[in-house]
């Protein structure tokens, strides 16, 4: 099964590559939408190197995972969960973002391609990232994925 | 004898800024302490007025909890506004929601609230039952705690 969203080593398709769509809408700051959406590709592109070090900048230490197969995990799990994942490819379809204040919410949707136990599937979900303005930089501090179509 | 003394009153002085600092720090992480100990219980009431306010479908009260800019992702994925979620909830069946458990974890002006429920409704005269776990993003606005994104995912394991 896939271990979530970026929570594995991924391939990456982000805006402008591969026909993904990226738009960004503001409430009250655009500053801070740009720098936590260039957080947003920053995270998946350190997942697919597996950068522990980028993702430990990116990740509050209170980090809340929730993944897509409703696995919740701490900041530790989920990066012990990307270095032991298997290859799994995302593609984000859309993120679109809104400031209140020093939190920004990122919502999107993804599609998740990979292999399970030699067996291919796909899987199309859609992440919620809650991030904040905490000393002196932006971090995630949750991310929730749910799959699409699945009730 | 004069530079002893002055020696003294230098150390002196030096203990007593170090005993203040002290105090006041220590005084300070208590303050914040009691300050998320006291947001945590506002987000776990405002957590249970959400669930009773949803069970009667009293629109005035959710209307009160979130924020007019709410992203709201049910379980099967669908992304809805604050308008379509109160309209859901308005012609939804009715619901019996169990709040299994739930935490709170406080960010300055923004609080995660986590947990685990079962739903049940009622479909062509059945019942149908849902697990799932809840990332609710409260900040505060105004001095008032309001809700600006709320997702479900089902358990499946």
């Amino acid at each position: 099964m896939p271990t979530g969203l970026r929570s594995a080593i991924m391939l990456v398709v982000l805006a402008g590559a591969g026909g993904a769509r990226v738009c960004a809408q503001s409430a009250s700051d655009p500053d801070a939408v740009a720098k936590v959406l260039a957080l947003e590709r920053l995270w998946g592109q350190a997942s697919a190197l597996r950068d522990i070090k980028a993702l430990d900048f990116i990740f509050d230490d209170d980090l809340v995972n929730l993944d897509i197969d409703g696995r919740l995990m701490t900041k530790a799990q989920t990066l012990a969960d990307t270095l032991t994942a298997g290859a799994v490819q995302i593609v984000v379809e859309s993120t679109s973002a809104q400031a209140h204040g020093k939190t920004v919410i990122v919502t999107g949707v993804l599609r998740l391609k990979g292999v399970d136990a030699g067996k291919p599937y796909l899987r199309h979900g859609r992440f919620v990232d809650t991030w904040m303005y905490r000393r002196s930089h932006w971090v995630c501090v949750a991310s929730e994925t749910t799959p699409i179509g699945t009730r | 004898m004069v530079a002893d003394i002055w020696l003294m009153k230098a150390h002196a002085l030096k203990f007593a800024c170090l005993v203040i600092v002290s105090g006041l720090a220590v005084a300070a992480a208590r303050a914040q302490d009691v300050d998320e100990s006291g947001v945590r219980s506002r987000i776990l009431a405002l957590e249970h007025a959400w669930n009773q306010a949803e069970g009667f479908k009293d629109m005035k009260a959710l209307d009160a909890l979130f924020d007019n800019a709410l992203i709201y992702v049910d379980i099967d994925g669908t992304l809805m506004t604050k308008a379509e979620f109160l309209s859901r909830v308005k012609s939804a069946p009715v619901q019996q929601v169990v709040t299994e458990s739930m935490t709170v974890q406080v960010f300055g002006p923004a609080a995660i609230a986590t947990g685990t429920y079962v739903s049940k409704e009622f479909k062509d005269g059945k019942a149908v039952l849902h697990r799932g776990r809840f990332v609710d993003t409260w900040v505060i606005k105004d001095k008032t705690w309001i809700c600006v994104a709320a997702q479900a995912t089902p358990v499946l394991h």
